[in-house]
């Protein structure tokens, strides 16, 4: 009873040890181009590389079905059922289906070459020029206060309303622009400063422009002296990307508008809690009295700033990554 | 007669003398006021409040007789401090001051203390309440700030009194 009890435990083992020897590998290799990637599939059996099925699905995902199961070994190491290998995604639904997801894919070529037997795939994507990269960022827009909280006063005019305004306005140009953007609130709403910040720290926005209105006659471009709970690194690519745009911003000011433009350092909650580039802007207070050719020209002159900014950065981002 | 006359005129005089010496010798000022420090007393001492002047804080010398209740010597430089604001800060008023045993002062001003003010109006009154207090009292670790007995998320609109007074103040 003893011996037959290890025989079939020995039995047992030994299956489960052939069946993992057993399970087919499959070498992937990953190579991006100008405008397409190189996938490659090396598999010693000839029957399985002519027999992978490969669909470009509609969303833009490629899936390769394979005869039998199989494990999939990318850089000398197995690759999990769900994966990352650089910007791209790799899922196994099942044990015989392998789906590359990345940038939407829009064609597929399917080849098959011998010594080393292989099936080769090359997806092309459309590659974006950096101008209109543009149109992938987006800008949230802070108008200042809210509901009860008026901000400053003047007459029956309101803080918390002509900013609403400029902040409507600056959204609907850049949307006709194709430049992605949102507002932390879109009416007479009170916004706590908590709640800005949570909209900021879900979107993060590629800029971040609360905007107010100053007490005097003139310009001010706020950053913070200090951020709270960011690493080192990301600081120094935040503070970098806020000096840019706020050069951008005096600039443009300057040439556009006779007000005198300062720049100050304060620990405004938004900036300081900020995980992205931020900036709150002070509009000199005669835009209390609701000037809308003043107003426009104001939210005109963001538009420009604004535009000029992501260009800039689309174009560094361009050459960073070559 | 003549004698008796001349006797009771006296005593009337004396008593009056009397009166007005015990009169002059009780009565003491009802209330602190600015003293010059060369004519300043010994029994007075000298406090510092910071207030906000465009882009800075300028610094005002006071004196008054300090009390032991040192939230009593808060209250008071509490109000020479409110009344060198401008309008219509110099208007708030102080409904109550406590200490928790961590040494936070939490301060209750009226309404007019969280009035609409720019960005570095806001930040320069805050700046000055903060270093008025630190500076004449060590001991103060943080304070809190109460509009109407309540907490308020902010004074203005552009900085948040939820977290410590002292981290917003120290890191700007």
């Amino acid at each position: 009873m003893i011996k037959k009890t290890i025989c079939l435990i020995f039995f047992v083992l030994s299956t489960t040890v052939y069946a993992q020897d057993d399970v087919l590998k499959v070498t992937f290799r990953v190579g991006k181009h100008q405008n397409f990637y190189r996938f490659v599939f090396i598999c010693e059996r000839p029957e399985i590389i002519h027999s992978i099925n490969v669909n470009l699905l509609n969303n833009g995902k490629i899936k390769l079905t394979f005869p039998e199961s199989f494990e999939i070994e990318f850089e000398g190491r197995l690759l999990s059922m769900q994966d990352r290998i650089k910007d791209l995604k790799t899922v196994r639904q099942n044990l015989n289906t392998f789906i590359i997801e990345t940038s939407k894919i829009q064609q597929i070529k399917v080849l098959k070459y011998e010594d080393p037997l292989r099936l080769v795939i090359d997806a092309y994507f459309e590659e974006q020029p950096a101008e209109e990269k543009v149109k992938m960022v987006s800008i949230l827009i802070d108008p200042g206060h809210g509901g009860k909280d008026t901000g400053i006063q003047f007459k029956d005019k309101n803080e918390k309303d002509i900013v609403l305004y400029i902040a409507k306005e600056l959204a609907s140009k850049l949307t006709q622009k194709g430049i992605i953007t949102v507002l932390t609130r879109a009416s007479d709403e009170e916004v706590s400063l908590r709640e800005r910040i949570k909209i900021e720290n879900r979107l993060k926005p590629l800029l971040f422009l609360s905007i107010h209105l100053s007490s005097a006659e003139s310009f001010i471009i706020y950053t913070s002296p200090a951020k709270k709970n960011i690493s080192k690194e990301k600081l120094s690519k935040i503070l970098l990307n806020e000096n840019k745009a706020i050069k951008i911003f005096i600039n443009k000011l300057k040439e556009s508008f006779p007000e005198p433009l300062y720049q100050e350092k304060l620990p405004a909650t938004v900036l300081k809690e900020s995980s992205v580039p931020a900036l709150m802007i002070e509009i000199p207070k005669r835009a209390l009295i609701f000037d809308k050719d003043y107003l426009n020209k104001i939210t005109d002159v963001f538009v420009q700033t604004i535009e000029q900014n992501l260009k800039q950065k689309a174009r560094s981002d361009k050459a960073n990554n070559e | 007669m003549n004698k008796k006359l001349i006797l009771t005129i006296s005593i009337i005089l004396i008593t009056i003398t009397i009166s007005i010496i015990v009169y002059f010798s009780f009565q003491k000022p009802d209330k602190p006021r600015f003293i010059e420090p060369n004519k300043a007393e010994q029994t007075t001492e000298s406090f510092k409040i910071y207030i906000p002047s465009s882009n800075s804080l300028i610094s005002k010398e006071i004196y008054f007789k300090e009390d032991e209740a040192q939230l009593k010597n808060i209250e008071k430089i509490l109000e020479f401090f409110l009344i060198e604001l401008p309008a219509p800060f110099k208007e708030s008023k102080v409904f109550g001051l406590y200490r928790d045993k961590e040494n936070t002062i939490y301060i209750d001003f009226s309404k007019k203390f969280a009035s609409p003010q720019s960005m570095r109006e806001e930040y320069f009154i805050l700046k000055s309440l903060y270093r008025t207090l630190k500076e004449n009292f060590v001991w103060i670790n943080d304070i809190k700030i109460l509009i109407d007995g309540k907490e308020v998320e902010t004074l203005s609109g552009h900085i948040s009194l939820q977290s410590s007074f002292k981290e917003i103040m120290e890191e700007g």
